[in-house]
């Protein structure tokens, strides 16, 4: 049984700026850290992996530098990292990820029997890519999993959190999930496991590696979308005191809590 | 296909380029700039560049956008009414609908719907799309998509609104990859050109950074949107909104996902999940934590209380936000009668939107509060009743 753990590198700062002048994003620094939520994902897929005798691979698609969230994950106790990384696959926005990612799986592991994800990332911030490499994978998808129970080598119970409902689920394989931070402190791997870590036991893949490798379904051309401009949110006035009249109080709050769509006036109930 | 070029013989190795690159795209190779498969061909190396040294190569395919109109938006179900979120995407649909003269239709998902789909008539919409059937009663992703991906292939929608809820952001993308079509999570603009293209604003890096982003070259534009970030539609009060029961082909509700048990959460049974919340402090008088309840029932929020309030018994200990209570991330929440002490304020400070009331203008409370208001809570009060009725 093969299960597949899907990381992204992220900056490891969220405060990124944008020069007012030029357009262009300024950062801080040039940190960078696994995706928060990944290490979520990762706890689970263990707990699946320990009950199952899985053979787990954490995979990821980034630059060379992403090597280093690969060791990370195998540091954690994943067996083997697959580092997925071409020109062609510059560019690429949620659908070509996913699609990629895809194509990886059903490359490399055409038995796989669970895709795990994170909830989201922390800098495309889209919680979408789970669900879009389901699709192409035709396989079902459960987003936000909580909890899992009897855990078999065909089928899995996942409990999914849908809001106002927790939802249990018996799902036979092959799935792709997503894992939400509600199940649990994930672990952190320590200093010298990672120090041990073999960064040659990484594999790399390329486009010439996958059984579609039409570049136009890759990177940029496989990209329905694209990102115009990118600037700075406006915040209106951060801390205002009003101190005048009862009424004038009444009105700024009124003001406050319509235009944010928190009240509409005389005919809200 | 699309790619960065770089052109060596302009370039003079000054790096401004790999600073200004946000993604860690860009680093000197052999002395020369290159870029890896991290660049999402943002634009910023480009701009940056003092000797225009660097391009973006594109060649795209074109749709033809003439054979896409009208706007569909997908209703969100929640217990056993339309859950609000849906009336807000419909009045957003509307506005950008009347840009074009395109129809807006909204299709639900569900079981036993027949009482709640009337509620969305009289609000303008074309057509309300029922799709009623027990395999529909509990959101499966993979059944909702494929019901939803088979009435919208058949349909050429411009543009699909989605709620982004937990089901939602699950939905959403399993519709688009079907359809080969990009998808905008979580915009908080939408807007709407002449030539069909929806310019869609969001933000990302946690709301650091906003992003304009297009769909120009497929169709439908696809699009998730928030809970309480558009205005919801106006009640017209006519005939609108043509029912139309939708069947669905058996085929279609198969899944190897089956449903075991529903669990229904309890509603915040501690502060800490509550997103709307008044708190009453030490400065309220007693004879008015009535009507304080009424204005939480009348703004759909729940009570919560500092420590004080909590020692003499007034409010439950779950109930008690801060360092030795509980910590919020409300959506709002408005402080009446609180001083603000640090104790207090930990436990709430990143929360969205901060309101505060107190009397003394110099109350710290004053210093986190994105909107304070010097007032008496009594007397703030009796407005409210004077302008929206009694509280009591
Ligand atoms: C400012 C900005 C806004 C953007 N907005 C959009 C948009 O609205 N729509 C759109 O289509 N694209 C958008 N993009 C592009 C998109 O963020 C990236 O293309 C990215 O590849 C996909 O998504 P994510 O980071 O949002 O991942 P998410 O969907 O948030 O990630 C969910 C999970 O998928 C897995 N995963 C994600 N990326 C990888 C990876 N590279 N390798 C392995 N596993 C991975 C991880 O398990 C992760 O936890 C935007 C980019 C920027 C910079
Ligand atoms: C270890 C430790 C842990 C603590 N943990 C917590 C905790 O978890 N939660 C917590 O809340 N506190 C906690 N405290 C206590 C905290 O320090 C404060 O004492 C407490 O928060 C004050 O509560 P309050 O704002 O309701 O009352 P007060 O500080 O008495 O403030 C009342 C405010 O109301 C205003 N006011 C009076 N009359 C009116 C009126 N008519 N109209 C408008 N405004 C009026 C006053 O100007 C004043 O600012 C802790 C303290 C310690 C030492
Ligand atoms: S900014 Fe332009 S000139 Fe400077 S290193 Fe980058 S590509 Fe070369
Ligand atoms: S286009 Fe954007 S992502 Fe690519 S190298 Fe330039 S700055 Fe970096």
């Amino acid at each position: 049984m093969k299960i597949i753990v899907c990381i992204k590198q992220v900056p490891s700062t969220q405060k990124v700026a944008v020069d007012p002048t030029t357009g262009v994003l300024i950062r801080s620094g040039i940190d960078t850290k696994m995706n928060p939520y990944d290490l979520y994902a990762i706890d689970l897929a263990l707990q699946i992996k320990k009950s199952t005798k899985a053979q787990l691979t954490a995979i990821t698609m980034g630059p060379d530098s992403a090597k280093a969230v690969l060791k990370e994950a195998m540091a954690l106790g994943c067996d083997d990292g697959v580092l997925i990384s071409d020109r062609a696959f510059a560019g690429a926005d949620v659908l070509a990820t996913s699609y990629t990612l895809a194509s990886v799986v059903s490359s490399i592991a055409k038995d796989v029997a669970l895709v795990v994800c994170g909830k989201q990332t922390t800098d495309g911030d889209t919680a979408q890519v789970g669900a879009e490499m389901a699709a192409h994978l035709k396989m079902p998808f459960v987003g936000l999993v909580m909890g899992i129970h009897d855990v078999t080598t065909t089928s899995i119970g996942l409990t999914s959190d849908q809001g106002n409902q927790l939802v249990d689920l018996n799902v036979n394989y092959p799935a792709v999930i997503s894992v939400s931070e509600k199940v649990g402190q994930p672990d952190l791997p320590s200093y010298f496991r990672l120090s041990q870590m073999d960064e040659t036991k990484i594999k790399v893949v390329t486009l010439q590696d996958l059984d579609d490798h039409d570049p136009n379904h890759y990177g940029l051309s496989g990209s329905p979308t694209q990102v115009e401009k990118i600037f700075e949110p406006t915040h209106d006035n951060d801390h205002v005191l009003i101190h005048g009249s009862t009424k004038e109080a009444m009105d700024h709050f009124v003001e406050v809590m319509t235009s944010n769509h928190y009240f509409r006036g005389k005919d809200h109930g | 296909m699309g790619e960065l070029r770089i052109n060596h013989d302009k370039c003079v190795v000054c790096k401004q380029c790999i600073t200004a690159c946000a993604f860690n795209a860009l680093s000197v190779e052999d002395g020369h700039i290159s870029v890896n498969s991290a660049c999402r061909l943002c634009g910023s190396c480009v701009k940056k560049c003092p000797l225009h040294a660097i391009e973006i190569v594109e060649d795209r395919h074109v749709i033809d956008r003439d054979q896409y109109h009208d706007i569909m938006v997908i209703a969100e179900i929640d217990g056993s009414t339309i859950a609000p979120v849906s009336y807000e995407l419909i009045g957003e649909a509307l506005k950008l609908a009347a840009i074009r003269q395109d129809k807006v239709s909204v299709a639900v998902l569900g079981y036993q719907l027949d009482d709640m789909v009337k509620s969305l008539k009289g609000y303008g919409l074309d057509h309300i799309y029922v799709f009623d059937d027990p395999s529909l009663s509990i959101f499966r992703c993979d059944v909702f998509a494929n019901v939803l991906y088979d009435f919208l292939s058949k349909r050429k929608d411009n543009v699909v609104l989605i709620p982004a809820t937990l089901n939602g952001r699950s939905l959403a993308p399993s519709i688009a990859a079907r359809f080969k079509t990009g998808l905008t999570a979580d915009c908080t603009k939408l807007e709407m050109r002449e030539n069909g293209d929806l310019v869609q604003i969001r933000p990302a890096f946690g709301g650091n950074i906003m992003a304009m982003i297009l769909n120009s070259h497929a169709r439908p534009q696809m699009a998730t949107v928030r809970e309480k970030v558009m205005d919801r539609a106006i009640y017209k009060n006519d005939d609108s909104g043509t029912i139309e029961k939708i069947m669905v082909e058996p085929s279609l509700l198969q899944s190897s996902v089956l449903v075991e048990t529903v669990h229904d959460l309890p509603k915040a049974s501690n502060i800490s999940s509550a997103t709307r919340i008044i708190v009453i402090g030490r400065g309220v008088p007693v004879s008015d934590h009535p009507r304080i309840h009424g204005l939480a029932k009348k703004l759909d929020a729940t009570i919560g209380y500092t420590r004080p309030m909590v020692e003499k018994g007034i409010g439950s200990v779950l109930y008690q936000i801060g360092l030795s209570g509980r910590t919020v991330k409300a959506d709002w929440i408005l402080t009446l009668g609180v001083s603000g002490a640090i104790q207090f304020t930990a436990g709430m400070d990143q929360s969205s939107l901060i309101l505060a009331i107190n009397n003394d203008p110099n109350a710290s409370i004053f210093n986190i509060a994105h909107h304070g208001m010097v007032a008496d809570v009594s007397q703030w009060l009796d407005e409210w009743e004077k302008r929206y009725g009694s509280l009591q």
